[in-house]
């Protein structure tokens, strides 16, 4: 019987955490996140579920209603979020990679992914630092040979994979995605 | 097959060795992957083309085969073998268990497959897409946790001892946890973010820390033959665990636009898991009273107890590194994957290698096959482990240095080449280990035993 209050209380302690730490921070996040504009239309192209879905099974990004869309799934599908983060953090990042943002940028995304290892250069607002499509897809087919639009800069102690081997459309799908992150 | 062959019961212990050979074989699987990340780290031209082995899928590959594959099967064998030996009974279904381990491996087959062609959720440590999420649920989480409770209510003893108190919570906090951190549930936008985090975090807080803890607390007494030093410390480590490790998730995102009391709580339950760990370091500590001789002499307590050691460091780093003053500078470099790697491989891994040690030998009756290679094991692991931790750390001090003085992003990599180098070395010394650790463990099950030898003495005198 001693047990059994034991086990009571842990189940009793377990879930008042998940009352404070599941329940209330997430029922704030996502009654009071307003999308910004931006994000209000990104949701759009984006599938509604970005995750695996069964109509997709190989996550080509195929259902998708926009390359944008198509562009997030191949972005989750290689993986690319281990090195890069998607969420400019502190003052030293704001004159490198822009301004912070509101918890509404990242509305409706499902998953969400912002705040991994920044192994590579933060990709929040890389729309804006890098707009050129043609330097982009260069960039993801061979990244240590690409040449910035300056005409000048190459990244060669860069690490990131080569992608050449990507479809033409999954390529263009990336870049349009990577430069609707404004 | 006659009907009563059929039914005929499996010997005691079946499903903890089925267990244990094949945690150490994913073990060995799951490092390697890891040790093709690290030269693409430093080399990213090594087998670049080759679309299933892009870092982007080998990387949570390595992950999360060393987690679900080796950590929680090493988990389940120690269970199967623990849970009837401190009950002083039989496991409540020997069958349900081989059953258990067999779908687990064959789980385990499909997340690999799935991952390396891509097929995967983008949620940190829950990679593996829903249908997958379903299965682990019902046929790996679900009988473990059964068979376990099952065999503690038809326990025969009278009191029920501190480890069986973490098997037996802990198997339902985590899969409360799996469940509420599971792409299934559909959470979005900043949420996701924050669940992800919230169930990574758990999931070392309430199933790979205390369960190892457990084990520790199993096999330091058995092995020295001393009582453990106190039950009631090992009850304020428990109720601590429970209280303040379910809570910290949300200091993996001190920079997020997440609530701000979330965060500071998070902060503050982060440091108070200085309690539990500290209980538990004193408790094993002490339990070596008078037999620190056994430190030296015995592999398994060697193995053991250099895992409770390195959660010292583990501990005070993990409780101050995640506070708003340290964590801005080294959040999202390479400091943190030495500190994960330190509990993994330093804290958890140490010690479940030290069950695997124990347990195998005694479920073989043989004795093991080569102690020199158990040596040859340890020393390539724990010097390897201590390089690779020191490389990456020193890495990741580079990388925030780079970020606090708005470096150049090249000239960051550059300055981080060579520790990144250092890495890969260090990286497969531990992966030579774990190989020579599978050989070891098979040549132990298959070799022939002398008649002479077939003795429990000799399975005593090994480990």
């Amino acid at each position: 019987m001693r047990y059994m209050w034991g086990m009571l209380m842990v189940v009793f302690i377990f879930a008042t955490a998940i009352v404070v730490t599941v329940v209330l921070p997430d029922a704030q996040m996502l009654s009071q996140v307003k999308p910004t504009p931006q994000a209000a239309k990104l949701a759009k192209l984006y599938r509604p579920e970005s995750g695996w879905t069964i109509a997709d099974p190989l996550n080509t990004g195929a259902n998708a209603p926009s390359m944008v869309g198509r562009g997030r799934v191949v972005f989750l599908r290689e993986g690319c979020y281990f090195c890069h983060t998607m969420m400019v953090e502190q003052t030293m990042d704001y004159t490198d990679y822009g301004k912070p943002e509101p918890a509404g940028w990242w509305w409706a995304q499902r998953p969400t992914v912002n705040a991994n290892e920044r192994t590579g250069p933060d990709l929040q607002h890389v729309g804006t630092r890098l707009p050129s499509k043609m330097y982009m897809i260069q960039h993801e087919r061979y990244p240590r040979l690409a040449v910035e639009p300056d005409g000048v800069t190459t990244h060669a102690p860069s690490v990131m994979p080569d992608f050449y081997w990507l479809s033409n459309t999954d390529l263009n799908a990336l870049a349009d995605f990577l430069r609707a992150q404004k | 097959m006659t009907a009563t062959a059929a039914k005929r019961e499996l010997a005691p212990g079946t499903a903890a060795k089925l267990a244990l050979f094949s945690a150490v074989l994913w073990f060995a699987v799951g490092v390697t992957f890891g040790g093709i990340t690290r030269i693409k780290m430093a080399y990213p031209d090594f087998l670049s083309g080759v679309p299933w082995l892009t870092f982007g899928v080998i990387r949570p590959t390595h992950v999360d085969v060393l987690i679900l594959g080796w950590i929680s099967m090493a988990f389940a064998g120690a269970m199967y073998y623990m849970t009837p030996a401190l009950c002083n009974t039989k496991l409540w279904s020997e069958r349900l268990g081989v059953v258990n381990i067999w779908l687990w491996n064959v789980g385990m087959v499909v997340i690999i497959a799935t991952f390396l062609n891509g097929i995967m959720t983008g949620i940190k440590y829950h990679e593996w897409i829903w249908p997958i999420d379903i299965y682990i649920i019902f046929f790996v989480m679900v009988p473990l946790a059964v068979n376990v409770w099952m065999t503690i209510l038809h326990r025969k003893t009278k009191g029920i001892y501190v480890s069986l108190w973490f098997f037996a919570a802990c198997l339902l906090m985590i899969a409360v946890t799996f469940l509420l951190g599971s792409d299934a549930m559909g959470w979005t936008g900043i949420a996701s973010a924050y669940m992800t985090w919230w169930y990574a975090h758990n999931v070392l807080g309430l199933w790979i820390t205390p369960v190892s803890a457990a084990i520790a607390y199993y096999v330091i007494p058995k092995v020295t033959g001393n009582a453990l030093y106190s039950h009631r410390i090992g009850h304020i480590h428990f109720w601590a665990i429970v209280g303040f490790y379910s809570t910290p998730g949300a200091h993996h995102l001190m920079a997020a636009p997440i609530p701000e009391w979330i965060k500071s709580f998070a902060s503050v339950s982060g440091v108070l898991i200085l309690i539990p760990a500290l209980a538990f370091i004193t408790n094993i500590l002490l339990t070596m009273e008078g037999k620190w001789h056994m430190f030296v002499d015995n592999p398994v307590v060697q193995w053991s107890l250099t895992g409770v050691l390195f959660a010292l460091p583990l501990n005070v780093q993990g409780a101050f590194q995640q506070t708003r003053a340290i964590n801005w500078y080294i959040h999202g470099t390479d400091w943190i994957v030495a500190h994960a790697h330190m509990a993994l491989l330093g804290f958890s891994t140490f010690i479940e290698v030290g069950a695997v040690y124990y347990a195998l030998p005694r479920l073989l009756g043989k004795p093991l096959y080569s102690v020199a290679m158990a040596r040859w094991h340890f020393w390539l692991t724990a010097l390897g482990f201590m390089g690779f931790w020191t490389s990456l750390t020193t890495a990741g001090l580079v990388q925030a240095a780079g970020k606090a003085y708005n470096t150049p992003f090249d000239t960051v990599l550059a300055q981080e080449h060579p520790y990144n180098v250092a890495a890969i070395f260090f990286g497969w010394m531990i992966i030579l280990a774990t190989w020579m650790f599978l050989y070891n463990m098979v040549k132990t099950a298959t070799a022939p035993v002398p008649v002479a030898e077939r003795e429990p003495a000799a399975v005593q005198a090994t480990g």
